[in-house]
């Protein structure tokens, strides 16, 4: 276990704080608009120009089936899964943040918005409350065509 | 010995280029007799049991020294060099190219020898008394006047040797027991020394320098089209962004050129493959190639060696005829084909010329029309009857040999080209021969598309794909189905509707009057769009794995503007739909 392991990037999608492993992220991008896409899943917003290479693009908020509104300081986390890079908008990039192991619940009973695969625990800081995503696995096991 | 992967796959490299070396000396040699020519297989066989056995494929080593032995036989005259001989040489060489091809991927992978081994025994059939000429043969090899020899018999005297043959010990004699550390070091610092002009780079770290590159213009452009904007007239500046922008370009057109590789090996394998199958129908005939110096994109080659291959058997199988059938009709014995390849300015031009029996324009009409392809009163121009030919589920061949049939048929070939932005024509003499002109663009990664505006944002159309663009002077509504245009009923769909409907709430009401029309495969399709939005090249970009094959689309590009653009799949879209509005007539 390295210093990194326990580092989580902490970001909001509406008004909820979310962390996932910061080392699952490949890079934090400005927001840029997606190109539409014909064909795909509702939350999948279309595709963006990374540095010439073209990424599809999920909106986290309507995955999580979220309908707050947008902020507008939007910000991308960009992952590389097995089936390709793919960004996901989220409303904004807060800090970067380590837990330690007493710090998290690892069993946690809520009905959060995230679904129970994808939780990895509930994190506690002055008294806010840090949903732990496994976000690389959340856009790796999307079939984000529309069937 | 234990197979070291990396150097195993160093070696494949190597003995690739010397199968194909192997492959066009021998090809040459059925034309001509020349010694020289077969002292030149000697020192590729040679050189590659010599590699093999330095990298632990021992079995590959002793299949080779066993050739490499009647090789020798041919170098010294004791056998003379008959098309049978020569004819084995080649199929030993397609044993080994498939061995080497099968080393990439599994280090333990053998071909089944035994055939080709039967063959060579009886073809370089050595008699008992050999072992008696053994001295002569071991100091003939000596004799061959190359460098390599002298690295490649120290070879010979590695430990695993020994046990292989017999003959060899004249040869183990002349050596001075090198162990096969020493043997792998003099043979590699040999290599140096040949191969000091050109380097082997990984087809994906070419793709990425190129990609890096492409991204470069992009920008580079981007700074050309806004230089007026940002600063005003400051000349250095202007000065600057003119320059970077010929070096831009200079330097993308150098970085393509580096994929691009001569054609000559595609078609070193096509004469190959005539000459077989010419042989197997016991056919005579002569292959001419003009321009093997011609380059193409790497991919392309790749992907035009099938349709090739098919045409050129079909020209041996079906065009060419038979020696006495070409003799009563006053042709020379000897059929030929020539195969050709130049450059234009729109790409590369490839021409397959028979003198053979030519196309029966008159046969293929009545074949169409019992098959319903075309109606008993179609006006056909010849030409668009050759067309006919490569129309799907086309066969004039009274059946399917085998040989030329193999369940492909010129419709993959002509599909085939058509993937590659590259188009075919046919033009036939009966009784004379028969030509094939293929035109291919030089690279298939750029493109020149047209821009249009659907449900408010920009999709790319490849050019290749559209025939026109018709401006309605009255709007049509888009639930329509059917347009008339120049005489001619077409069916017709709303783009937006097709790509968006799953996605987003698009109207199914309303008009529109301007209607894109697109063909593929002879059949055509419009499709409603908002506007055309402009003209462009771009570079095509894969999608990756996630996002790719959403239904209608091909790829992606990266537009002038540094926008992402999306490229439609014509041909998809119009056989979707020209195949429902067939089983929509089927149903009524």
């Amino acid at each position: 276990m390295t210093e990194n392991d326990h580092k989580y990037l902490i970001f909001y999608v509406g008004q909820e704080a979310y962390g996932c492993p910061l080392l699952s992220i490949r890079e934090v991008l400005e927001y840029q608009k997606p190109m539409p896409m014909p064909n795909m899943k509702s939350y999948f917003s279309g595709v963006i120009n990374v540095r010439g290479a073209i990424v599809g693009v999920v909106d986290l908020r309507a995955k999580l089936g979220l309908n707050a509104p947008i902020s507008g300081q939007l910000a991308m986390l960009m992952c590389d899964t097995e089936k390709g890079a793919v960004a996901a908008i989220v409303d904004r990039v807060d800090s970067v943040q380590q837990f330690e192991e007493v710090e998290v619940e690892k069993k946690v009973a809520v009905k959060a918005s995230v679904p129970a695969s994808y939780l990895t625990g509930i994190a506690k800081r002055d008294k806010n409350m840090i949903v732990l995503v496994n976000l690389f696995e959340l856009l790796s096991e999307d079939e984000l065509k529309a069937a | 010995m234990e197979i070291d992967v990396e150097l195993l796959a160093c070696y494949c490299d190597e003995a690739m280029d010397s199968l194909n070396k192997w492959e066009s000396v021998c090809l040459e040699l059925l034309k001509r007799e020349d010694v020289e020519l077969i002292k030149e297989v000697f020192r590729i066989a040679h050189n590659l049991k010599g590699g093999s056995r330095s990298v632990g494929l021992l079995a590959y080593g002793d299949f080779v020294h066993h050739i490499e032995d009647g090789i020798t036989l041919l170098c010294v005259g004791k056998l003379s060099l008959s098309a049978e001989r020569i004819t084995l040489l080649l199929d030993v060489q397609r044993v080994l190219a498939e061995w080497t091809i099968g080393l990439r991927t599994d280090s333990r992978f053998a071909p089944d020898t035994s055939e080709v081994l039967r063959r060579a025994n009886t073809t370089f059939s050595i008699d008992a008394s050999l072992a008696s000429h053994s001295a002569v043969i071991g100091s003939a090899e000596v004799q061959i006047p190359v460098v390599e020899m002298s690295a490649t018999l120290q070879a010979e005297s590695s430990p695993e040797h020994q046990s292989t043959s017999h003959k060899d010990n004249a040869v183990v004699a002349t050596s001075t027991g090198g162990s096969s550390r020493g043997n792998s070091g003099a043979s590699s610092a040999k290599k140096n020394a040949t191969n000091n002009e050109t380097i082997r780079i990984s087809a994906q770290k070419l793709d990425q320098l190129i990609q890096v590159i492409g991204e470069l213009s992009i920008h580079q452009s981007i700074v050309w089209h806004t230089r007026g904007e940002s600063l005003n007239a400051n000349k250095v500046f202007m000065k600057s962004a003119q320059m970077g922008q010929k070096l831009t370009k200079e330097l993308y057109d150098k970085a393509l050129s580096l994929r691009m590789q001569p054609i000559q090996s595609v078609f070193q394998r096509l004469e190959r493959n005539i000459l077989e199958l010419a042989s197997t129908l016991e056919k005579d005939v002569n292959v001419e190639i003009l321009g093997g110096d011609v380059e193409l994109d790497k991919s392309v080659i790749e992907k035009i060696v099938d349709p090739l291959t098919h045409i050129v058997r079909n020209a041996v199988d079906h065009g060419i005829e038979a020696t006495e059938t070409r003799e009563n009709n006053g042709k020379p014995r000897r059929g030929n084909i020539q195969i050709s390849a130049s450059q234009d300015v729109y790409g590369v031009i490839l021409v397959i010329k028979d003198d053979g029996k030519g196309l029966a324009a008159d046969r293929i009409r009545r074949k169409a029309i019992e098959k319903g392809m075309i109606g008993e009163a179609t006006q056909l121009k010849q030409r668009e009857i050759f067309d006919l030919i490569m129309q799907p589920g086309f066969s004039t061949a009274e059946k399917i040999t085998d040989l030329s049939g193999r369940g492909v048929g010129m419709d993959v070939v002509k599909q085939a080209l058509t993937d590659l932005q590259g188009s075919i024509q046919i033009q036939s003499d009966e009784g004379l021969g028969t030509t094939f002109t293929i035109t291919l663009p030089t690279s298939v990664s750029i493109i020149d598309v047209i821009l249009i505006q659907v449900a408010g944002q920009k999709i790319v159309v490849p050019v290749s794909a559209l025939d026109e663009v018709l401006e309605l002077d009255t709007p049509m509504e888009i639930s329509a189905k059917m347009l008339h245009h120049n005489d001619h009923v077409i069916g017709v769909q709303d783009l937006e509707n097709i790509l968006f409907s799953k996605s987003k709430s698009v109207k199914n009401t309303g008009r529109r009057n301007t209607v894109m029309i697109c063909s593929h495969n002879k059949m055509q399709m419009g499709f409603f769009i908002e506007r055309v939005v402009g003209q462009q090249q771009v570079v095509i970009r894969p999608l990756s794995e996630n996002i790719n094959g959403a239904f209608g689309l091909m790829g992606g590009a990266i537009l002038g503007d540094g926008e992402p653009g999306l490229i439609i799949d014509v041909p998809a879209l119009i056989s979707k739909f020209s195949k429902e509005t067939q089983a929509a007539e089927m149903a009524s």
